[in-house]
């Protein structure tokens, strides 16, 4: 039975009330909406990387003569701080966060990402940690340590209150950006557009994709590492301490295991963005697909085995370094496929060459340079000599702002039609990109010599008479024409927006999803979901033909028409854009889900569809979890502990708020499943009607476990720093600490083992339906779980000695109290799942919650286990390593 | 289009995974497992032996997923040979792998790779290098 007009219009009706962004100034903050939120992140990074541009500015202006005084050592060295922060953690991954919440869901044809109010929590979290951050200015306690914070320097003894803006401020962000990366990786895997198998993925969603993944892992190390610091800092912990049993290596360890993945992080978007320019102005598919996304994926996995090559100077032993060194020079393989893949894609065809393709040029030709002295500080002798010197900081000014600032700039003269609805000035755009190219090669190309002639980093001028006077002087001129071309892009972007001309949707004929949108885009994106037929769905079903490719822009002109006309009858026939042949939009999925917001869920290889995902709409929530989280962390900071309890407190509400779903909420989500209309519609796929259950396949799912690896990345750090502080020290237990006993640790293992099974028989019971199953085993987990809690607090209690003993003791308070943290969270989730279940929230359909919490407790059970191996039998294996 | 959306559960996903991940993921667990213990042998004076025992599982790992990849491609071919629309959607090009022979010639392509890479890294073992 076909929908009639009058029941169409209901459902978009209500289809467009779900959808329906708050108003007015307390909107502003409920706004869940990917597309508000991205544009948000982009605007504030670029608001951040404006002040550290200046920043910037400053210091070339110190260092244009020798011996200047025009900043003191004490300024300088909080400058190029905040400025290398500030670039690293509050531009450009934030940046690429931003397009990411922006452009994914279009990219692959949803409406919105995975889990909205995350996005909204991201964000705030950013936007505080950043205010947190720069408010040191206020109270003259800029940090000055380095963006990468070294201890002892950055210990309490060297540096006082500047490092805890620096630590918590940026805990905060980092916080934020795992958050982000959860559900960008959920995004991409399960919420593509149906027909959109791994072959169809667009190279920038691949690359959001792999960015996410490697934030979740880079981040929690940091994210470890910068609490670790704070421990040693604030309560005496000896993680860093050499005196204490500490080792300050093992910050360089874990900042690198961080630090190098970072520049991936930050590098493989902006290939991704190329990778997405580079064929619509060639007019062709890109060439080797499946090479560049294999590139890709093999540079997300190999930059976590960079670390140590910054670190050659340390004294690694002569084989250790081999493997960095190896695994740098993979890296330029990958790195090398990606740049041949853009080659051979613009080779024979006719490239146009408007402001995004210029930035794309630049950003190859500085990109090479950039590698080519990357492969060369890969080999330990030359990184041996050119260490800490200028030629390091040309190297990376070149991979990072040729590398990723050139494609981000493409980025936004390529997407502002659909940020806007308005094209940036082309005339603007080539002079925006000459003056940034020769200003930045003028500012950093001179680097390469004056670092080779010895010059130092990270001091505050050098001596005349050592040959570097031409070099600094022509750097210092170059960078203000450098800031000129960011000034130039600014002026277009502010006057494009308020008076540019009205962008045409798909303005540059290209052949990816995101232009299907219309513009403005809506605030779903997709009314009717598309089904996905090619690589590039807009040019053709296949893709590569040459006749298909070589479509003139009449007929792409005349397909937008088609799609405006269309919009404007509101009521799409079919929503057929019928000259796109590699994609439709499924007329029985128009305005669907209507009363509440909702987006087809499909399967991670084959694109399947398998259901539709409920969409949490605006919320208070996502700030007020945000202003909690921050206040924990303002409260060191400003020596007031009530202030971090009253955020505690906020938070820990807010998200009970936030993860307890109403009854309301799961009737309108059965009743819109049991809709009449639905019943009787036969053309109405099978998964339209399959809003809820079905776990296995739903993005929640997908969500805890990328959570889970979180966490387990959190275990790991804390073993390896066990590990690597014991590898150094004389004795372990250190300091005349005697073994600890076995009897107790091993009776309280088991009855965490115990923990699990009944956990099982939970999502067993619920699974078949069994609800009071389901709160039986539930019940008897949680006893369990309390019982192995209490037992594990004794032992901890038993154990004689306080963290701030040694080293030793530090980390052995640090894995019970992980151990203790991880116990208490999934025993809350246990807990409340279990009230849920008396109170009749699940059946066999609706069962996610429980599901999900039966995997965070084996996830617990199995991480606590190996944790108490380490605490128990670790010291028992060998003795200590010297 | 409101057909069922036709695809094909083979080859199974387990496979495509292993075939896919098998490599990277073997080298990045030797990776680290090879410098700690690199580090702790030069640290004690101890034998740098269990490093290339590590690199060699590593390798058989990898070779191993590459070997599966390279089985999982041919049953996809197999089962989605050219020109069948079922392959990976209604009007699937031929010439290209849809979703599942994608990624079983990813695994081949990408864990084959990772048998270079986890021998680049054992080599300087074998021919004496030491700390």
């Amino acid at each position: 039975m076909a929908i009639d007009a009058p029941e169409l219009r209901r459902r978009i009706d209500g289809f467009e009330a779900s959808w329906r962004v708050p108003r007015g100034f307390a909107g502003w903050f409920a706004t869940v909406n990917n597309s508000d939120l991205g544009a948000r992140y982009m605007v504030t990074s670029v608001a951040f990387f404006g002040v550290a541009g200046v920043m910037a500015l400053f210091m070339r202006l110190q260092l244009s003569v020798p011996e200047n005084t025009f900043l003191d050592p004490e300024t300088y060295n909080q400058l190029f701080t905040m400025h290398g922060s500030t670039m690293m953690y509050l531009f450009v991954v934030p940046f690429l966060e931003g397009l990411a919440n922006f452009i994914l869901p279009q990219l692959v044809g949803a409406r919105d990402l995975a889990y909205p109010r995350l996005t909204a929590f991201g964000y705030w979290l950013y936007l505080f940690g950043g205010i947190v951050f720069f408010s040191s200015f206020l109270v003259d306690a800029v940090p000055d340590t380095g963006w990468f914070a070294y201890p002892p320097l950055s210990g309490i003894d060297f540096s006082g209150l500047s490092m805890e803006f620096w630590l918590l401020g940026l805990g905060a962000i980092e916080l934020g950006g795992i958050a982000t990366g959860i559900e960008l990786a959920v995004t991409v895997l399960k919420l593509r557009a149906v027909g959109m198998t791994l072959n169809r993925v667009p190279p920038l969603a691949w690359a959001f994709l792999i960015m996410a993944l490697a934030i979740i892992v880079a981040f929690t190390v940091l994210l470890v590492a910068t609490l670790m610091l704070e421990l040693d800092r604030g309560f005496g912990f000896n993680f860093f301490d050499p005196v204490a049993g500490g080792n300050p290596l093992l910050w360089q360890h874990l900042f690198w295991i961080f630090g190098h993945p970072e520049v991936y992080i930050m590098f493989i978007p902006a290939t991704g963005i190329v990778s997405m320019i580079v064929p619509t102005f060639a007019r062709r598919p890109l060439a080797a697909y499946l090479y560049v996304v294999l590139a890709m994926i093999l540079t997300g996995f190999v930059s976590f085995g960079l670390w140590a090559h910054h670190m050659f100077t340390t004294g690694l032993p002569l084989v250790a370094a081999g493997f960095f060194t190896a695994a740098s020079m993979m890296i330029a393989l990958a790195s090398g496929t990606q740049i041949f893949a853009w080659i051979a894609t613009l080779w024979g065809s006719r490239p146009r060459f408007p402001a995004p393709m210029k930035f794309v040029i630049g950003f190859v030709i500085i990109f090479m340079l950039g590698g080519v002295t990357g492969v060369m500080v890969a080999s330990v002798p030359l990184d041996a000599q050119v260490h800490d010197t200028y030629f390091v900081v040309a190297h990376f000014h070149y991979v990072l702002i040729g590398g990723v600032v050139f494609p981000i700039m493409a980025a936004l003269y390529y997407w502002m039609p659909l940020l806007s609805g308005k094209l940036l000035s082309e005339r603007l755009g080539t002079w925006n990109f000459w003056l940034t190219f020769i200003g930045f090669n003028m500012t950093f190309f001179p680097l390469h010599v004056a670092g080779l002639l010895g010059m130092p980093r990270r001091v505050y001028t050098y001596q005349a008479g050592m040959g570097l006077e031409p070099y600094n002087l022509i750097s210092t001129i170059g960078s203000f024409i450098l800031g000129a071309g960011f000034l130039l892009l600014l002026i277009n972007l502010v006057r494009s927006w308020r008076w540019g001309r009205d962008a045409p949707s798909d303005p540059w004929g290209a052949g990816t999803l995101e232009w299907a949108v219309p513009i403005p885009t809506p605030n779903y994106n997709f009314r009717a979901p598309p089904i996905v037929r090619s690589l590039y769905p807009l040019w053709g079903a296949g893709g590569e033909r040459e006749e298909e490719r070589a479509r003139d822009e009449d007929a792409v002109a005349a397909d937008r028409a088609g799609l405006g006309e269309l919009e404007k009858r509101g009521l799409p026939a079919g929503y057929e854009a019928p000259d796109w042949p590699g994609v439709s939009f499924d007329p029985a999925l128009d305005a669907v889900p209507s009363s509440f917001r909702g987006t087809p869920v499909t399967s991670v290889i084959d694109a399947a569809p398998q259901g539709i995902w409920h969409l949490t709409g605006p919320s208070y929530v996502p700030i007020l979890t945000a202003l909690g989280v921050t206040l924990v962390a303002l409260g060191p900071i400003v020596s007031s502990y009530w202030l971090s309890g009253i955020g505690a407190a906020l938070a820990v509400v807010s998200l009970v708020r936030w993860l307890w779903p109403t009854v309301e909420d799961r009737e309108r989500v059965l009743a819109e499943r049991q809709r009449e209309d639905y019943e009787d519609a036969p053309d109405l796929p099978a998964y339209a009607k399959r809003l809820e259950g079905q776990s296995t396949s739903e993005p929640g799912l997908w969500g805890v476990s990328f959570f889970l690896v979180s966490a387990a990345i959190v275990y790991a750090t804390v073993f390896f720093a066990y590990f690597y502080l014991r590898l150094y020290s004389d004795a372990w237990p250190q300091g005349g600490i005697s073994l600890p006993e076995l009897a107790l640790p091993a009776a309280t293992g088991v009855l965490l083992l115990l923990s699990a099974w009944p956990a099982f028989a939970a999502t067993r019971a619920i699974r078949r339906g069994n609800t009071r199953g389901l709160s039986n085993w539930l019940g008897v987990s949680v006893m369990l779980g309390a019982g192995f809690l209490g037992l594990h607090t004794w032992n901890v209690a038993r154990a004689g000695f306080v963290p701030a003993l040694n080293g030793y003791a530090t980390v052995f308070h640090a894995i019970a109290g992980l151990v203790t943290l991880m116990t208490v969270l999934a025993l809350g989730i246990q807990f409340a799942v279990w009230l849920r279940s008396l109170r009749g929230h699940f059946d066999s359909q609706y069962d996610g919650a429980a599901q999900h919490a039966g995997l965070v407790w084996w996830f617990t059970v199995a991480a606590n286990v190996l944790a108490y191996g380490v605490l128990y039998l670790g010291p028992r294996v060998a003795g200590g390593g010297l | 289009m409101t057909a069922p959306y036709p695809h094909i559960d083979r080859p199974p996903a387990g496979r495509l995974w292993f075939g896919l991940l098998g490599g990277p993921v073997a080298w990045a667990a030797a990776f680290v497992a090879a410098y700690l213990m690199a580090e702790s042998a030069c640290v004690t004076g101890g034998s740098l032996t269990g490093v290339g025992v590590v690199w060699v599982l590593a390798t058989i790992i990898a070779l191993a997923a590459t070997v599966v990849a390279w089985g999982a491609r041919g049953e996809a071919a197999a089962l989605a040979p050219d020109g069948d629309p079922a392959a990976g959607g209604p009007e699937a090009r031929s010439d290209r792998p849809t979703g599942r022979r994608f990624m079983a010639i990813a695994g081949v392509l990408l864990s084959g790779t990772f048998v270079f890479i986890t021998l680049t890294h054992a080599l300087p073992l074998f021919v004496g290098v030491g700390c």
